[in-house]
Formats: structure tokens, C-alpha cells, sequence
């Protein structure tokens, strides 16, 4: 469980969309919770993160389908072409282990960025906190999916910080 | 503010793409031997035949499917298991 999860003083909203990237995981059938489902769950949400996302033509579909677009170009370099989603389809474990990728996100986010403000409006801050620890990576499925589909992710980042 | 960080290499480099290509190959066999398995033993094949054809032990796949194929109610074939 990645350690944010563990703190008690974590905001509610960020929780539940922490909560929210389990079940992506376990959507795109996933061994384990990554900086990707993370991003996802955050990209579903009505709040000032998912609808910064949004404008950069991140919504949820528009995560979804970058995301599927660097797997289609990873496996294209190793000569691959895409399988079939029928052909993948099976039994997942109810509960994926929790990954590298969103330990690390977490991680880099820094929670502390917005403590001068109102603890209300920190909580309301709180997945933006997140989603910039996301975009951070400089290497990695992340920061390739968000290359492909031509989104900025430095002014991405920017944006948010600027909240 | 904090910009990505300028010395990385490019993520979309041919560095990058060859080792992007090991994690999307991982997941991908990751993913094909879930539902492989699953059909299998959906079709009859005991954990000794699916071992065999994986060239692994039968006690290590048993201990990697065993609960999931559990949860997913297919009856799993005693004889020979």
C-alpha cells in the first residue's frame, strides 16, 4: 500500500480516487497498481484536477486512449503487433498489488505545496497535489503516453502548481 | 514551479523505446498466460498438462492461478491435478 495511503490525515477525496485507481487496474487487467491508473482515476474526476486534464485533452477517454497508444507503439518496437482484448480476457485477482510507478508518484507529489491555505481548500487541492507527483516522471509509460498524444506536460505541470 | 527535469532523455527516445517494449512484452505475457491458463483448465486440462505445457512445475503454476480460478467458479479437474 503505497505510504500515503497509510496516513491518517490523508483528504477523503484523494483517497477514494486512490481507491478509484485499484479498479482501473484490475479494468485493464494489471497485476498491479501503477502511476497509469492513478492518472486515469484522477482523469474521471469532476474536481479542479480532472477538468485541468480535460483541457489538455485528458479526459478519461483521452487518457484511455493514450495510454493504449503507447502500448501499440512499445510493442510495435519489439515487432508486436497489438493482441486482441478478447483473446486477454480472464479472471483477474479481486486485489492487484500496489506498483513502483505509483509509490514513486506519490511520492514526488508535494502535499505541502498549498499549506498556507485553508485546510478545505488544501483537501480541494489534494488530487491536483497528486497528479503533479504523476506527471513528474520523466521516463516511463506516463510521460510516453502524454508525448504521443502531443500534450505538454511541462505547462501541464505548470498549470496545476499555479492553483 | 518545477519543470520536468532537463537532463533526462527523451522518453520517447529508442533507448526508451526498446525498454518500454520489455515492460509492454511482460504485461502482455503477463496478461496472455491469465487467460491461457484459464481457457485450459475451462476445457478440461489438468494443472499437471498446463505445468507441462509451460514448461513450469505444477506446483508453481498451481500456487500463481489456484485462487483466481477459484473465484472464477471453474471446476477444476481432481484426477491428475
Amino acid at each position: 500500500m503505497p505510504d500515503r495511503l497509510d496516513d491518517d490525515a490523508l483528504d477523503p477525496t484523494l483517497k477514494q480516487v486512490i481507491i478509484n485507481a485499484i479498479d482501473e487496474a484490475i479494468d485493464r487487467g494489471a497485476s498491479s497498481v501503477e502511476a497509469e491508473h492513478l492518472l486515469l482515476a484522477i482523469s474521471a474526476g469532476r474536481d479542479v484536477a480532472g477538468r485541468t486534464l480535460a483541457e489538455f485533452g485528458l479526459d478519461h477517454d483521452g487518457v484511455d486512449a493514450a495510454l493504449r497508444g503507447e502500448r501499440e507503439r512499445s510493442l510495435r518496437a519489439a515487432g508486436i503487433e497489438p493482441v486482441a482484448d478478447e483473446r486477454l480476457a480472464a479472471t483477474r485477482k479481486s486485489r492487484p498489488i500496489w506498483g513502483t510507478t505509483v509509490r514513486e508518484a506519490l511520492r514526488r507529489a508535494d502535499f505541502t505545496a498549498h499549506r498556507g491555505r485553508a485546510r478545505a481548500e488544501r483537501e480541494r487541492l489534494a488530487v491536483a497535489d497528486a497528479l503533479v507527483g504523476v506527471l513528474r516522471a520523466d521516463l516511463g509509460t506516463v510521460p510516453r503516453a502524454l508525448a504521443y498524444a502531443g500534450v505538454d506536460r511541462a505547462a501541464l505541470i505548470t498549470r496545476l502548481e499555479e492553483l | 514551479m518545477t519543470p520536468p527535469n532537463q537532463q533526462s532523455p527523451d522518453p520517447t527516445g529508442a533507448e526508451a523505446d526498446d525498454l518500454a517494449a520489455v515492460l509492454a512484452l511482460r504485461e502482455l505475457a503477463d496478461r496472455l498466460e491469465d487467460a491461457a491458463v484459464e481457457r485450459a483448465m475451462r476445457a478440461g486440462w489438468s494443472w499437471t498438462q498446463v505445468a507441462e505445457a509451460l514448461g513450469i512445475s505444477r506446483q508453481a503454476v498451481h500456487k500463481k492461478h489456484h485462487r483466481r480460478l477459484e473465484l472464477a467458479g471453474i471446476e477444476l479437474r481432481r484426477r491428475n491435478a
